[in-house]
């Protein structure tokens, strides 16, 4: 294949598509496989050579694709998202035209992967050069695949099996990551209810299901939806294969603050298996209710934690460490009659910046409001009486 | 400048093309704070005439060079509206609010479509804001057939996230930043969106003074104290700001509902809440579905008997009151005065 002169190539790519062959095509216009390596494929104007064996508008898709090759081996990715964003336009019109078949979706598959990373390296080397800002092409290439998704949700007449609609999770999750990225979340609701809307949702490929489920997860979590955000990326965690750590670990991070927003503290043992570590101290400050140790491990790893984009989360920690640590003053005095005061000490020891007993209460009665604690404040005594049974709920019922 | 003796200025003629075309084409719909009391009659003046807000739409001609103002005339054009039109003490303030804020938003049109970035735009928007957040406050016991809340929110908060874009990819330290950065974390009080904006700040603004107060008010708020937000309506800091206190206000009529919950003291709740009066605190407990006691020293607060009030009640307040006065208001709109 590295050796391949361009009319081996164009042989084979002819046969695979004569043949309907949509991997061995996908494969043959891919930047996973090795031909792109080739110099003789490397072609800055290929477009004669190319309509001398491919009719339109298959010679439009396959010339840019060699010019891509080209502009790829020069580390040029404006360039290249260039040529992979004709590719896709053609690649359009091909799709479109093609009725009740559906043997291409292997073909797209490929070529929108590859179209998102050109977009990506290449915003990134506009702004390095200073000719754009980042997002730019990334947005553009939302557009494109965008249009595609729309030739596929709309393919109603074909039969189950010969349906474009197969393609439509693969495109979701694409859009998905350039949205992630480029911190337009509110344009994945339309998305998530289209694919919920599909009569075949369980039945696509476990790994697209396990990406759908990590961003739909993400998003819920944004939403503060925090039982929809737990069973979404419990699905992505448990499913996601085994030997993919790294997806792994990212599940993680996002289910590791959710689960401890619902009370669900990890094992140290998790932690370290994953390397995430960084979450250790959080845990333990949260569940002794130590609210001081809480601001310190949150500051400590405060750059990986906004990175990740889960600090805000983590600060909502300090609800349940609240309720923790007024549990704590609960068992040292022994008493259903607590005074306020009592409270706002703890708090002070946990420095607390100018606490004073108006604070704690405001505390203690939206902690009773959430049903946290089972009591009620008497003001005019100055006093927390909470309930003789079960004063502390336990958070994870 | 009169009409008969065009300016040699270049820019000035710009502007004396602008408002003879006004004049002329649009004579009968001249808003009477674009005219003089001449002999016991308005008369239209041509020097306070200002370009309307035209929505663009199917069939219409897009705008030409003719019809745009440059950057240093739009800047001018922002300083007499809000130096001279907003102070006015003669007309009622919900008529300069329509009349300004058509114009500003006239003013953003043809900054948008000259795509004027950079510093002038951030001088233009900045102001636009403070006018926006202050009408939010000043007007918020108008009725909504005189006043919608909801449209003066919508262009606030897309001054907001325009002027927060151009200073992240203007380069070099903006006067105004934190003023503004502080004022989105306060007017999205507990939101999402404001936060993780937050987040993306470089580390020296975010552990700034200012800035790093209002996003721990802001997750105060978001996780219960809502104690510590009504507090910073009295820290030192904010009282520099008038424009921040305005940009709170919006939040309270939901904070002082969400803070009380047993038998409270009447006089504690006029403290914590800055209310002027007892009778303001028993009238806003009432609202809420609260009793007060006979002697009217206490609230009895119980969980079963409180309900949200139907429509949002909202009140000036006294500390913005005195910050704000007629006199002070242009200056602090254009910030010309010391902080």
């Amino acid at each position: 294949m590295a050796t391949w002169s361009m009319n081996q190539y164009f042989q084979t790519l002819d046969d695979a598509l004569q043949e309907r062959d949509g991997l061995k095509t996908a494969e043959l216009l891919s930047f996973q496989h090795p031909h792109i390596q080739n110099p003789r494929l490397q072609v800055e104007h290929p477009e004669s050579q190319v309509q001398r064996v491919f009719d339109s508008p298959f010679d439009e898709m396959i010339a840019a694709h060699l010019r891509c090759c080209w502009a790829v081996s020069n580390h040029d990715f404006i360039e290249a998202y260039g040529c992979q964003s004709v590719v896709a336009q053609a690649f359009n019109k091909i799709f479109q035209s093609q009725k009740d078949e559906n043997w291409s979706l292997p073909i797209m598959f490929n070529i929108f992967i590859d179209l998102r990373l050109f977009a990506n390296s290449g915003d990134i080397q506009a702004v390095h050069k200073g000719k754009g800002k980042m997002g730019d092409r990334l947005e553009k290439a939302a557009d494109l695949i965008m249009g595609c998704f729309r030739v596929c949700a709309s393919d109603n007449r074909a039969s189950v099996e010969d349906s474009k609609k197969w393609g439509m999770l693969n495109l979701v999750n694409q859009l998905f990551k350039i949205y992630f990225k480029i911190n337009k979340l509110h344009l994945c609701k339309p998305l998530v209810r289209a694919i919920d809307s599909l009569p075949m949702k369980n039945r696509f490929s476990l790994s697209q299901q396990v990406t759908f489920k990590y961003y739909v997860g993400r998003k819920a979590m944004f939403d503060s939806d925090y039982k929809a955000a737990e069973e979404y990326l419990t699905f992505a965690f448990e499913r996601c294969h085994k030997r993919s750590m790294k997806n792994k670990r990212m599940s993680l991070i996002y289910l590791l603050p959710v689960k401890m927003l619902l009370g669900k503290m990890p094992k140290p043992q998790v932690l370290q298996k994953y390397d995430l570590m960084q979450f250790a101290d959080v845990a333990r400050s949260v569940s002794t209710g130590n609210l001081l140790k809480l601001n310190e491990a949150l500051q400590r790893n405060e750059t990986f934690f906004i990175k990740c984009g889960i600090y805000l989360i983590l600060e909502k920690l300090k609800i349940i460490t609240y309720r923790n640590l007024f549990k704590k003053v609960y068992l040292i005095l022994k008493t259903h009659l607590l005074p306020i005061e009592s409270f706002t000490a703890a708090l002070r020891m946990m420095q607390v910046d100018d606490i004073d007993n108006d604070e704690t209460a405001c505390i203690i009665a939206n902690l009773i409001y959430e049903n946290k604690i089972k009591g009620y404040i008497s003001h005019q005594h100055q006093k927390v009486v909470v309930s003789k049974q079960n004063a502390f709920p336990v958070l994870s019922s | 400048m009169s009409p008969y003796n065009p300016p040699n200025d270049i820019l000035a003629l710009v502007l004396y093309r602008h408002v003879l075309q006004t004049a002329f084409t649009l004579i009968e719909d001249i808003h009477f704070l674009e005219k003089t009391l001449q002999n016991g009659r308005l008369q239209t003046d041509t020097d306070k005439m200002v370009k309307e807000y035209s929505r663009p739409a199917a069939g219409k001609r897009d705008p030409g060079p003719n019809d745009l103002r440059p950057p240093e005339v739009l800047v001018r054009t922002v300083d007499y509206l809000l130096g001279s039109i907003t102070a006015k003490k003669d007309v009622a303030w919900k008529d300069i609010y329509d009349f300004v804020f058509d114009r500003l938003r006239c003013i953003r049109q043809d900054m948008v479509i000259q795509n004027i970035g950079g510093s002038s735009a951030i001088n233009i928007l900045e102001k636009i804001a403070r006018f926006h957040i202050y009408a939010g406050y000043r007007l918020c016991t108008e009725p909504i057939a005189r006043f919608d809340p909801k449209i003066n929110n919508q262009h606030t908060q897309e001054c907001l996230k325009r002027l927060l874009y151009v200073y992240s990819v203007e380069p070099g330290n903006h006067d105004n930043r934190q003023e503004f950065e502080s004022v989105y974390l306060l007017y999205n009080l507990g939101q999402t969106d404001a936060l993780m904006h937050f987040y993306d700040l470089s580390k020296d603004l975010r552990t700034s003074s200012l800035i790093s107060l209002c996003y721990r008010t802001s997750i105060e708020y978001m996780i219960g104290n809502n104690v510590r937000c009504l507090r910073l309506l009295d820290h030192h800091l904010c009282k520099q700001y008038p424009i921040l206190l305005c940009a709170l206000h919006r939040h309270l009529s939901h904070i002082q509902p969400l803070a009380q919950n047993s038998k409270y003291p009447v006089e504690n709740l006029l403290k914590l809440f800055m209310f002027t009066n007892t009778d303001h605190v028993i009238s806003e407990c009432e609202q809420c579905g609260l009793n007060i006691s006979n002697d009217k020293q206490s609230v009895n607060f119980l969980k079963g008997s409180f309900v949200y009030p139907d429509k949002e009640h909202k009140s000036y307040l006294e500390v913005i009151d005195k910050s704000i006065t007629m006199d002070n208001l242009s200056d602090i709109l254009l910030k010309k005065l010391p902080p």
